[in-house]
């Protein structure tokens, strides 16, 4: 990173990027580009909730079942009840996904490491299956079809029809991810990011000083569910389907890998990872065949060479010239 | 109830149950020794059964010959993966669980590369039937039980019995203390994670007469593997026996009779176990 000082320069660092993405429809015409940089932003939401479990030192492989539990409310909510698409539907889900994760949560976080690990794997396994064991209500394997878009807002309605234009429903992710960003980096730099943190660092030492080890992890267990809802939700409305393979085991996995890959070290490593994975998956697509393999690639040189992450890249550059100067 | 389809459901909860150990084993082996989680350990099942394939239709190889050079190639292969993508991450946690899913995709890639994604068979070699108490069993079945028994005895006495098994358990109980003691700890990984490799290869190549392979087989496997090993309990051979019996009885059982049903209950049950006895069910080390 750049030495930022004051704050007015550590501003300017925020901003520039702030306006680069609000102009980007700007340059980016194509649908498809903006529907590569909108699947980053979901999963960019989902992920950075993941990473805030992990910086409790606790592994959350359930993410895309809260991911499911947001979507199928608010499709729900929709569909059967008949509540306007979005707005109104957004936070309930990812309320109601967060109550979720405070039930299971509270329960799962007396084991902790590779059990509780396990536990959340299992509850995307039981989400993804109670979705499949009542097709009655959630349409079982074929999904639920016909989600609908937003109902257009003033401002939205200028921005384009959510169904033909990819721009209202990128302004919205937009918007969203911005407000997920705040929050974790607020609490990134508040008592409960140093709390969360030490615990990862040493769990009986934190423990000795009097923190109530059980409670924080569950605070960020239940703020990672919040934001696996409201990414989900929002995922529905955007591919307007709801259908059980969307939110796989292996969508929770990889998100987790996204976090790791990018860096636990700073929010913006989840979202580098993120975006970074899913356009290497989205743009290797030419390569055919070879894709998997030129990703295996990318993900293998990352790991061996920078285990901090992607986003110590920059530092790793820094400390290998200065070793090469000090020669 | 019908008789005969009961019969048929206990044959593969047998059969299932014996695949599951042989993946369950190793994985519950590396996990002890290496403290990792291998990621890619549903692949060494893939590419056992690809192995079997070649060995069988290109090299015309008998079926029982193939089996164990098949081990061997992924024995082998198993030992180029630890030296080169798992040693030098000194078992971090993080990192190893991220190279663990990249040589998944990565493995399932390269064979997609080379052998396309189109199911592959072999003509069966093992077609006959036998009565076995009055129970008509395939062989191709029987001999999947039969070698998961005989392997799992094997790596219990390895373990139990000899010098370098000893140093093993050493291992999984103190890396450090065990290092102290002059064992030579990489190499005692190395050979350990080929065994649990080769294990999962010959699983592989032991469902070729009755399933097909692709490059995909592996990924379903290793979350089972989980399941197992963390329900029969970390680092305990009769735990992982147990939960491979356990789940392939899930799986046949439950799926015959209740549908999807079964499924939804045996991950509650999961999970409930998890929070009230983490340890699972023998919570015991080697």
């Amino acid at each position: 990173m750049l030495p930022i000082k004051g704050p007015s320069t550590r501003f300017i660092g925020y901003l520039i990027p702030m306006i680069f993405f609000c102009l980007l429809p700007l340059w980016v015409k194509e649908a498809y580009y903006l529907h590569i940089f909108i699947e980053i932003g979901i999963y960019s939401i989902a992920a950075l909730g993941i990473r805030l479990v992990l910086t409790s030192g606790q592994w959350n492989f359930g993410q895309a079942g809260f991911m499911a539990i947001g979507g199928y409310t608010s499709s729900l909510l929709v569909l059967d009840l008949g509540w306007p698409p979005l707005w109104a539907t957004l936070p309930v889900a990812s309320l109601f996904a967060t109550l979720v994760g405070l039930a299971v949560g509270y329960p799962a976080l007396s084991t902790k490491g590779i059990y509780f690990a396990m536990i959340t794997l299992c509850l995307g396994l039981v989400v993804r299956q109670g979705i499949i064991t009542f097709p009655g209500f959630t349409g079982g394997l074929i999904g639920l079809y016909g989600v609908p878009a937003p109902t257009p807002i003033p401002f939205m309605g200028a921005l384009g029809n959510w169904v033909v234009s990819k721009v209202p429903a990128y302004y919205t992710i937009l918007g969203l991810l911005a407000l997920t960003l705040v929050v974790m980096h607020r609490i990134d730099r508040s008592r409960l990011g140093i709390v969360l943190r030490s615990i990862s660092e040493n769990e009986t030492l934190a423990k000795s000083a009097g923190i109530n080890v059980v409670k924080y992890k569950l605070i960020a267990f239940v703020i990672a569910s919040f934001f696996g809802g409201l990414a989900g939700a929002f995922s529905v409305h955007y591919h307007m389907l709801c259908h059980p393979d969307s939110f796989s085991l292996w969508d929770s996995i990889f998100m987790v890998l996204y976090v790791v890959f990018g860096g636990v070290g700073s929010i913006f490593g989840a979202v580098l990872g993120t975006a970074v994975l899913i356009s290497a998956t989205e743009l290797l697509r030419f390569t055919g065949a070879f894709r998997m393999v030129i990703y295996a690639s990318i993900m293998i040189v990352t790991i061996l060479f920078l285990p901090k992450g992607l986003i110590s890249l920059p530092q790793a550059v820094r400390e290998g010239i200065a070793k090469l100067r000090g020669r | 109830m019908e008789f005969s389809l009961l019969m048929q459901v206990m044959v593969n909860t047998a059969m299932l149950t014996g695949v599951y150990v042989l993946i369950a084993v190793g994985l519950n082996l590396i996990f002890g020794i290496l403290k990792i989680i291998q990621f890619a350990h549903g692949q060494l099942y893939m590419m056992g059964a690809f192995m079997v394939y070649i060995l069988v239709t290109g090299l015309g190889l008998n079926f029982y010959l193939a089996l164990p050079v098949a081990a061997l190639i992924v024995g082998l292969a198993s030992l180029v993966i630890e030296r080169f993508f798992y040693r030098p991450l000194k078992g971090d946690v993080l990192p190893s669980l991220l190279m663990g899913v990249a040589l998944l995709v990565g493995l399932e890639g390269s064979f997609q590369l080379i052998f396309g994604a189109q199911e592959k068979y072999i003509e069966n070699p093992l077609p006959k039937v036998v009565k076995l108490f009055g129970v008509s069993v395939p062989e191709a079945r029987l001999l999947i039980l039969v070698v998961a028994i005989a392997s799992t005895i094997a790596v219990y006495l390895f373990l139990r019995r000899t010098k370098m098994g000893q140093a093993m358990r050493a291992l999984t109980q103190d890396p450090e203390a065990a290092s102290l003691q002059g064992i030579n700890v990489n190499q005692i990984r190395a050979i350990g994670f080929a065994i649990a490799s080769a294990l999962a290869g010959v699983a592989g190549g032991l469902m070729l007469p009755i399933a097909y392979v692709t490059p995909f087989i592996g990924s379903p496997m290793v979350i089972k593997a989980f399941l197992i090993v963390i329900l029969g309990g970390m680092g305990s051979l009769p735990g992982a026996v147990l939960g491979a019996f356990i789940l392939a009885a899930a799986d046949s059982f439950g799926f015959t009779f209740w549908g999807p049903v079964a499924a939804l209950i045996g991950y509650l049950l999961v999970i409930v176990m998890l929070i009230l006895r983490p340890r699972g069910l023998f919570g015991a080390s080697y």
